[in-house]
């Protein structure tokens, strides 16, 4: 969902995969290695991981680099770190106390309450507020945009910066959850977070997303994986059927969007 | 009767070895529509994009209601009461007309924005220019030009713009839709409002301006009232910059 917001100011961040891999190896390897509580741990791989997005935001925004190309160099350099933190190998932290942040309480995955908590917010965020608002005008008309007023390179610093701060987040509840992280892991993560988005209706060209059509579209890719599994055709077949809903919902986007344009 | 509302004086611009304006002067008087023209290249657009702030002059003073500004940026324009329009560029056509109108200048409540207010205001704005849509959430790119034009014009005149500079409104436009514009334009005019009207068409400005200012190669070489001169004569002008008759 940030990456939804990210999408409707314009750009895409291809290194939330690596910022995903990276938080939770450097957070376990603090709390391991260096003593740290996994709380002040997880808070500065949060941290790291905004900083990460700064990153990302500064070269697209300020140095003028495309965020593909931008955020391809990072997703290197991120996923880099991350083998470099864990040195190569699985880390895993020897404390359960903060399984709950991201495990399962009483039964219930806690991740879907962050899922449905942050559709709810990034919802507000984008439809409600000012920063929604400039959000949507920068991808959409970058030059219009400034020439009315918009911040448009702090808008896009910004939305880089939550969206990295999320991923981090994400792979903290991984953590929390295994109690251990590959350093490799991720590496789907990226795309399945921009196929979340377009399957909701956001475009990648900028200036127009939707929340909640990204939150079912996360939904719809969960229940495929899980789906694909509980009828036996194992995950082998994951990554077609993704790339085929991708393309229909694409289309089927396309069409609403002109006859909701048409009789609006 | 002259009351200028902007003056600019001698200013000059480079870019670079090229110079694209060299001593211009130019005053425009309230409720006054004054014709920018020139051939392409002629520093038209530079002019406009100084006094709305996209560029700056390297010389030269600009005064507004008699007091001298320095216009840094396009807010600086906005705040003075100086509003720009160009023909495509400052719109983003992915937003609703609504979204578009208060761009920059949203109405925010306790914590979000007050949709309810904003979504009014814009049904006046447009109402009160005789807009016609059919719904204020129609997105930009589903319009047509001038009603284009006319969501940028009721978003600056909302806001209080004294001045509108207006880069070839009409360039996209069909002809009915430019007749419209340029009835709203006279219909500004009655209100007092001064307008800069940039364009290549003889016959639009001929209709609707009170005097022509005609640029050649960065300078300026005349400054007429409609009333006395010809759209032949303007023509020549503006190839040849070559003004015989001018009494400035």
């Amino acid at each position: 969902m940030p990456m939804a917001l990210l999408l409707v100011s314009g750009e895409f961040d291809l290194s939330v995969g690596s910022v995903y891999a990276l938080v939770p190896c450097l957070t376990a390897a603090l709390n391991r290695v260096y003593g740290f509580n996994i709380w002040v741990a997880a808070l500065i791989g949060i941290l790291v991981a905004i900083l990460c997005g700064l990153v990302n935001g500064l070269l697209t925004a300020k140095v003028g680099i495309q965020s593909f190309i931008a955020t391809m160099g990072t997703w290197f350099f991120y996923g880099s770190l991350a083998l470099i933190v864990a040195a190569g190998l699985p880390e895993s932290i020897p404390t359960t106390s903060f399984y709950f942040i991201g495990g399962y309480v009483e039964g219930l995955a806690m991740e879907s309450i962050w899922l449905f908590a942050f559709a709810v917010i990034f919802y507000l965020v984008l439809e409600m507020t000012k920063h929604g608002n400039w959000s949507m005008a920068t991808g959409s008309n970058r030059e219009a945009a400034a020439m009315m007023g918009v911040k448009t390179g702090t808008v896009k610093i910004i939305n880089f910066m939550i969206t990295s701060g999320l991923a981090g987040l994400v792979g903290i509840l991984d953590l929390s959850r295994m109690s251990a992280v590959t350093p490799t892991q991720g590496s789907l993560l990226t795309f399945e977070a921009i196929a979340a988005a377009v399957i909701g209706g956001t475009s990648l060209k900028g200036g127009s997303g939707y929340i909640f059509g990204t939150l079912i579209g996360a939904i719809l890719l969960g229940m495929i994986y899980n789906g694909l599994i509980l009828i036996g055709m194992g995950w082998y077949w994951f990554q077609g059927f993704v790339g085929a809903i991708v393309v229909i919902a694409c289309i089927a986007n396309l069409r609403i969007e002109r006859f909701r344009g048409a009789y609006a | 009767m002259p009351d200028p509302l902007m003056q600019m004086v001698e200013v000059s611009k480079s870019f670079g070895p090229v110079k694209a304006l060299e001593n211009v002067s130019l005053a425009v008087n309230r409720g006054e529509i004054v014709g920018l023209l020139g051939d392409n290249g002629a520093g038209k657009s530079t002019l406009v994009k100084i006094a709305s702030g996209v560029l700056q002059a390297d010389k030269g003073d600009v005064y507004f209601q008699g007091r001298k500004v320095i216009i840094r940026s396009p807010e600086d324009a906005r705040k003075l009461g100086v509003e720009t329009t160009y023909q495509d560029l400052a719109i983003c056509e992915d937003l609703p007309i609504w979204r578009n109108v208060f761009l920059s200048r949203e109405v925010i409540g306790a914590i979000f924005m007050d949709k309810k207010t904003m979504r009014k205001e814009t049904w006046k704005a447009l109402e009160n220019l005789q807009i016609g849509v059919s719904s204020i959430e129609q997105k930009l790119k589903f319009l047509s030009g001038g009603q284009r034009q006319s969501v940028a014009l009721a978003r600056g005149l909302y806001f209080n713009a004294e001045l509108l500079l207006m880069d070839e409104p009409t360039a996209a436009l069909g002809v009915a839709e430019s007749n419209a514009l340029l009835q709203l334009m006279l219909e500004l005019k009655k209100r007092g409002k001064s307008i800069v009207f940039i364009t290549h068409n003889l016959r639009h400005i001929f209709s609707v301006v009170d005097r022509l200012i005609i640029l050649y190669k960065g300078r300026r070489v005349a400054d007429l009232a409609k009333e006395g001169t010809s759209i032949e004569e303007v023509e020549t002008i503006i190839v040849t910059g070559k003004n015989f008759d001018d009494s400035s």
